[in-house]
């Protein structure tokens, strides 16, 4: 039978306190902990990189190659753009169009991921004192990446859109249909939302609609891969390959200021 | 000493954890270093050191995660409290015992945290929960005995005892 002391009624209030005054100084001690392993995790991640780099040497060799012979080829289109470019800011000076200034953001390098596979996120070396705050954006070169949800000293944390606590209110480029873009905690995210009679085709790149003005307007999301209906009848929902690649992000931009 | 260096070896993995690298991952899943060490704790420590272990272990892996919830701090002391009582019923001595342990409680672990999150409205497909779920588990027994040779590193030596007499028997 269970039996139940003095002397284990006291250990077991012992334990459950100890556990609650734990649970309790969790949320203070999260940012002096990140910023005191910002250091051993930059040299974590220089490790991680350099040993891979030596694991990995002959594919990387030939992936250098390949990628000068890219570069070579997008030096020369990137020359035809500039030129296209400069007619069009001369176009539109010429028309009195609005300038609209770019966004302003903070380059930050990726030196931690999330610790398990129920959650999606990243650590990176850039903090507050780099101007990042909470509930920014982040994005790449290539499209949408995620959200500062925790800002530490000299290190923040951010909440991939891979993540299905982070919500993206987003359209499909070609008939601005909208809806909102969750993570899956897989290599796709899901679009819901979508009204029942929504022309939505493969291929159809999905940007964010800039609605509920945490992300700015326009940043690709992905590509729609596949399209289906919901279990209730009720909406369509499509399946997003996102345009980064999420799973091994090494560096990001966070926008400090959106475009005015 | 042993509890010393065990607790760097926990400060090491929690560091270790967020910065592994992409290609130790299997189907993008990494092994759960914290849960392992907390696992190891509970196996070759005292009741107080194993939960000061795993309430260190869960705070670690708050810490680094994006959750808003502290359900890792929590967790990991009532994990190391089940495998205390269990190992007073049954012996753990044997290697694949342990492990079996280990993947009994990684499972245990990753099914809560799995509902946890669908109890929250959010939307996994089945596939993905049960690849997180399974492979996780796996990996997390697979890589449990590395870490529970760091408990071994250095040998549980006993306080010494107070010879005692026949006439104190």
């Amino acid at each position: 039978m269970f039996k139940l002391n003095r002397k284990k009624l006291s250990s077991s209030a012992a334990i459950l306190a100890v556990v609650i005054f734990a649970f309790a100084l969790a949320p203070a001690l999260r940012d002096p902990s990140l910023s005191a392993l910002n250091l051993p995790l930059k040299i974590a991640a220089v490790i991680g990189h350099e040993i891979e780099a030596i694991i990995f040497f002959r594919r990387n060799y030939y992936q250098n190659r390949a990628l000068r012979k890219e570069t070579g080829l997008l030096r020369y289109q990137l020359n035809a753009q500039k030129e296209a470019a400069l007619e069009n800011g001369r176009l539109k000076s010429l028309l009195n169009f609005k300038q609209q200034s770019p966004f302003k953001v903070v380059a930050a390098n990726v030196i931690g991921h999330s610790p398990d596979g129920w959650s999606s996120g990243i650590i990176i070396d850039k903090g507050r004192i780099n101007g990042i705050r909470r509930g920014m954006s982040v994005i790449n070169y290539v499209g949408l990446v995620g959200r500062v949800i925790e800002a530490g000293a000299s290190s923040s944390k951010v909440l991939l859109v891979s993540d299905p606590n982070l919500g993206v209110s987003a359209v499909v480029q070609r008939n601005r249909q909208e809806g909102l873009v969750c993570g899956t905690l897989g290599g796709n995210l899901i679009m819901r939302y979508l009204p029942q009679d929504s022309d939505i085709r493969l291929e159809d790149e999905i940007v964010t609609s800039g609605f509920n003005e945490v992300f700015p307007k326009g940043i690709l999301i992905g590509t729609v891969v596949n399209a289906g209906k919901e279990f209730s009848g009720l909406s369509r929902y499509c399946l997003i390959r996102p345009a980064v690649n999420l799973s091994n992000i090494e560096e990001v931009l966070v926008i400090v200021e959106k475009e005015r | 000493m042993r509890n010393l260096f065990f607790l760097a070896v926990v400060l090491f993995f929690g560091i270790l954890q967020a910065a592994l690298p992409d290609y130790v991952k299997f189907f993008g899943i990494k092994p759960d270093l914290l849960l392992a060490g907390s696992i190891s704790a509970s196996l070759a420590f005292s009741s107080g050191w194993a939960l000061f272990f795993s309430i260190l272990c869960g705070l670690l892996k708050d810490i680094y995660g994006p959750g808003p919830l502290y359900i890792n701090t929590l967790l990991f002391p009532f994990w190391s409290l089940l495998i205390i009582k269990f190992s007073r019923k049954v012996s753990l001595d044997y290697g694949p015992a342990r492990c079996g342990t280990a993947f009994t409680i990684a499972l245990l672990h990753n099914i809560f945290c799995c509902l946890t999150l669908i109890y929250l409205g959010k939307v996994i497909p089945l596939g993905i929960s049960a690849r997180i779920t399974l492979i996780s588990s796996l990996y997390t027994a697979l890589v449990f005995p590395l870490i529970f040779k760091f408990t071994q590193v250095i040998p549980y030596c006993p306080p010494v005892q107070r010879a005692v007499s026949p006439q104190d028997e």
